[in-house]
């Protein structure tokens, strides 16, 4: 019988377990892994310096506009974030004091941070957060964890503390919860957060981010120049509407803003040159020495001046990537197509020797190391629950240029060769495919894929382009712009533009950002938990209250559930998007953006940052779901047994799933690991339907039963979600990418129809066969996974494991890029892969100690194992792996 | 005040990589923040230390008066950024 409750093997046979490696990969050089080396072992760690000063002058200044307070604030922080140097390292800038660090940004949402329950542990406490890696979960020494993840000083809790206490019934959260309580729904939305129908109040938890940045100005024209610009531009609209009579005065405040972030960034600058002048002069090892003089030669030359190397364009690149992430809790801004940003500094240096393509992997080799040494500070259901702490710093490769030719080039081969030698969770990589990239390129990508790193994800880009067109085509978008594209955060498809950068009288077409976040709208939406209420007339029985309007209806036929399952799924949408809609309002009017909304067009001519609908494109906001395939899958068992064969009736399958098919429930157990689960004592009493639901059609085998499903719930989706209006205006678009959220949403439902049991992960991803039901091979995978178009949906991602053997050699590299091309070619929008033996990550759980940097790729990210919940390790290990038929 | 007494952390020659722990410029050693200091030790400024703070002992955080408005302050904070800072 196939099993979805898998057994788990002894710990005697995991000690002796053999396993096919990774092919051999290269390394990074000394230096570099000395750096890596650090990371590793560096614990998540927050101080409040930037925090403290951020709140003392925003204190300071009460009563001025509010956004020169916010820029004043900002700027103070900046001022004042010591600068580090760390021996070895040739890029610098970092997010705050510590290595390894972040810090807390109350004036967004800090209650939990005063909340003694939720400093010590996540949302879902250790099955959401591992032990290993750098997360503190429990106090040492002189060391106190923050949110079961971050260590912080001892002697620093009260001041963090007070900033908390300080920012309370005035930051983000606390307005905006001032406000909620007058609006229709407000009960039924805390309902939702409560049993995770919905996962958080994401539209204050995380402010900006899943979207691509876009460096053309400073690079452009550098900083002095930049600021004397802006000068012109204050004094040209100052007191003057301009025939806009809401916005016209604000374009002042918001020019005299960037001034005020540009000089605080400029200061940050300065002070960590001063620093390296200090070392300098301090150090007596010679080749120290000139490291030390050629950074601070970088960094005196980018605080006032355009970029005239490929070292400055990149520190550049690097310092305002790190600036926009301190704005605000942020996740997943992206640096976009790097490679052809930096292209023209790269091309120029290399053609005049002034630098050498090993120089320059070793700069790309830091900047991982960098990335992935900056953690992220925000809810601890965010930073635990959703993503692990992952901040996706999304790198986009290959795509096309404006002219719609290969955008591949030299300084790409060389992101890629980074991401081989010097393999970490940051950034992330993605590959742009299209058939007009070279062979040779592609199978560099698939050579990295072959490490085992979980990057280049390979996302269409014909698809991507059309998303794009339908997304963003009633505002202005073009195919040209459209060619722009990049991806935001994990998947999200973001919308760009060409600007023309000039280098030593040569122009340069570079792609960059142009539209807003996609963090808002309605995420993530458990839709197995939905189907749930439908089958208990709105009813939860895990926290035992009445979630939804009951509908009292009994099902006569499929369609009627299925039908009541659309309607429960668009009251709850109905229903958040208005709170949603809200808390983005509250924040873009007391936490507007200024340093990551200056950098894209159109703010800086319009004068209107991106709250103010700034940017050219401002329909990004989504309605992202969780557990598609459990929820289509849970379908198709309910079509089949109960309409077609008739063999059960619905309310015997209700009463299978509410006792769990006889098995002890996750919490009886003590743990919500699909490989942990057991059968209560003497019970057999489900075992009959529990095995014919386990057999019921699956997604992913090519079958026309369960596809169906598939493609009339997607086609309905997409038509639905654009009902539903953003506060931008715009329609909604539904999304179909979740991170790490098919854990903890999947432990608070039920059993599902599809033999699943109660309080285990849901299907990983959207279009992923659940673990171990795919049993046709992979191509009847992409069969049955392209059924529907997939440029009416955000991203619909496909996880795929492929052990070693598979892919083995250059036949398998080549028989790897057939299978990625096949998807693609099909129509698929996105596959990315973990290639693994199985074995290896069992091993992994066994003996964390062997594998502090073994990388896996979980669902949009790639994480390390040892600091993956054990839950979400697990769901990893069942996941369907393909040895033969590749 | 809290926690006053010195730690790497106050060393100007030390680099931190966590809460835990950092490196001393001088040894090139990765080192623990709670561990003895050496005779090397090169104190930074830190609020403590400046004229403008002020604190009564019962209490873990103290107040500076260097800014033109007086606030709330932690003794632990470096002050080397700080254009007021006077060290006593």
């Amino acid at each position: 019988m196939a099993s979805l409750a898998i057994t788990k093997s002894t710990p005697e046979t995991e000690r002796k377990l053999q396993f096919v490696p990774r092919e051999p990969k290269k390394e990074a050089n000394e230096t570099v892994q000395k750096l890596l080396g650090h990371y590793y072992n560096s614990l998540s760690s927050i101080d409040t310096e930037f925090t403290y000063w951020y709140t003392r002058r925003w204190d300071e200044l009460e009563g001025i506009v509010l956004t020169l307070r916010r820029a004043e604030a900002l700027k103070s922080a900046f001022e004042h974030l010591t600068p580090s140097i760390v021996p070895g390292e040739k890029l610098v800038m970092q997010k705050c004091l510590n290595y390894r660090g972040s810090f807390p940004m109350p004036w967004v949402a800090g209650s939990f941070l005063l909340e003694e329950e939720t400093q010590k542990a996540a949302s879902s406490g250790k099955n959401v957060l591992a032990a290993g890696g750098g997360n503190v979960t429990d106090d040492f020494g002189n060391v106190v964890s923050i949110s079961g993840k971050f260590g912080l000083r001892k002697e620093e809790k009260a001041a963090l503390r007070r900033l908390a206490e300080s920012w309370k019934g005035r930051s983000v959260e606390a307005i905006t919860k001032q406000v909620e309580q007058f609006v229709p729904g407000a009960e039924l939305k805390n309902k939702l957060i409560g049993t995770k129908v919905t996962f958080d109040d994401s539209g204050y938890t995380l402010v900006q981010g899943r979207e691509t940045m876009n460096l053309y100005y400073p690079l452009q024209f550098g900083l002095q120049e930049l600021l004397n610009l802006l000068a012109e531009r204050c004094a040209e609209v100052a007191g003057k509407a301009e025939g806009d009579g809401v916005s016209g005065i604000d374009r002042f405040y918001y020019y005299r803003s960037v001034i005020l972030v540009l000089e605080g960034i400029q200061s940050w600058i300065l002070r960590h040159a001063e620093l390296a002048r200090k070392l300098e002069k301090r150090e007596n090892r010679e080749d120290y020495k000139t490291n030390y003089r050629e950074i601070a030669e970088t960094l005196e030359w980018i605080a006032y001046e355009k970029p005239q190397t490929f070292r400055q364009a990149f520190q550049l690149f690097h310092t305002f990537h790190i600036a926009a992430v301190n704005e605000d809790p942020i996740c997943g801004v992206s640096p976009g197509r790097e490679g052809q940003i930096l292209y023209p500094w790269f091309e120029q240096d290399i053609e005049a020797g002034r630098t050498t393509e090993e120089e320059v992997l070793e700069l790309l080799e830091m900047q991982r190391v960098k990335l992935t040494c900056m953690d992220i500070f925000a809810s601890p259901n965010i930073v635990g629950g959703a993503n692990s702490g992952n901040t996706y710093n999304n790198l986009a490769l290959g795509g096309v240029k404006k002219d719609g030719s290969s955008a591949v080039n030299r300084l790409e081969y060389l992101i890629l060769e980074a991401g081989i030698r010097c393999s970490t969770p940051q950034p992330t990589l993605t590959c742009l495919y299209d058939e007009k990239l070279p062979e040779e390129f592609l199978l560099k990508c698939v050579e990295c894929n072959k490490t085992g790193t979980g990057y280049p994800a390979w996302i269409n880009n014909q698809n991507s382009i059309q998303i794009l067109l339908k997304q963003f085509g009633h505002e202005g978008m073009t195919v040209e712009d459209a060619r722009a594209v990049a991806i935001g955060g994990c998947l999200a498809v973001a919308p760009g533009v060409f600007d023309t950068i000039t280098l030593n009288g040569k122009k340069y077409d570079i792609p960059g950002g142009a539209g807003l976040t996609t963090l808002g709208g309605v995420l993530s939406l458990a839709l197995p938990k939905i189907l749930e209420l439908v089958l208990n007339n709105g009813y939860d029985h895990r926290v035992k209250g009445q979630i939804l309007e009951p509908h009292n209806r009994i099902f006569e036929t499929f369609d009627e559930l299925f039908n009541q399952f659309k309607a429960y799924y668009h009251m709850v949408v109905d229903v958040l998007i208005r709170f949603n809609n809200i808390q983005m309002d509250i924040c873009r009017k007391n936490n507007m953006s200024i340093i990551n909304s200056f950098m894209k067009p159109d703010c800086l001519k319009k004068g209107l940052h991106n709250g103010q609908k700034g940017y050219r494109y401002n329909s990004t906001l989504m309605v992202i779901s969780c557990g598609t395939i459990t929820m289509i899958n849970s379908l198709i068992a309910i079509k089949k047994l109960i309409f077609e064969d008739e063999k059960y009736e619905l309310d015997e399958l209700n009463n299978a799933l509410l006792n769990n098919f006889g098995y002890l429930t996750a919490e009886e157990v003590g743990s919500f690991s699909l490989f942990d689960q057991k059968k209560r004592d003497n019970s057999s009493e489900f075992d009959d339907i529990y095995r014919d639901c386990l057999r019921a059609p699956k997604h992913g085998n090519a079958d026309p039963l369960a596809d169906d499903i598939l493609k009339q719930f997607e086609d309905w989706l997409y038509q639905d979600v654009n009902t539903f209006e953003s506060l931008y205006g715009e329609k909604l678009h539904p999304g179909q990418f979740v991170t790490g959220h098919h854990g903890p949403q999947g432990s608070v439902t039920l059993a599902s129809a599809d033999g699943r049991l109660s309080g285990t992960t849901y299907t990983d991803a959207s279009m992923s066969a659940y673990p171990g039901t795919d049993k046709n091979g992979p191509y009847a995978l992409f069969q049955s996974a392209t059924v529907w178009d997939h440029t009416n949906s955000q991203s619909s991602q496909l996880n795929m494991k492929l052990h070693p053997t598979a892919v083995a050699g250059v036949a398998g590299t080549k028989k790897m890029l057939g299978l990625t091309r096949s998807y693609m070619r099909k129509g698929g929008q996105h596959i990315q892969y973990n290639v693994v033996d199985s074995n290896c990550l069992r091993d992994a759980q066994q003996n964390p100690q062997h594998y502090r940097d073994l990388l896996v790729r979980v669902s949009g990210f790639t994480h390390y194992w040892c600091e993956l919940s054990k839950p979400i390790q697990d769901e990893v290990i069942a996941r369907t792996e393909y040895e033969r038929g590749v | 005040m809290g926690i006053t007494s010195i730690t790497h952390a106050d060393c100007d020659n030390f680099v931190s990589l966590d809460v835990a722990k950092g490196i001393c410029r001088l040894s090139d050693q990765i080192i623990l923040i709670d561990s003895e200091v050496c005779s090397n030790f090169d104190q930074i400024p830190k609020c403590r230390n400046c004229k403008f703070f002020s604190n009564d002992d019962t209490e873990e955080l103290g107040i500076c008066s260097g800014r033109e408005k007086q606030y709330w302050v932690d003794g632990n904070y470096r002050a080397q950024l700080c254009g007021e800072f006077e060290g006593i």
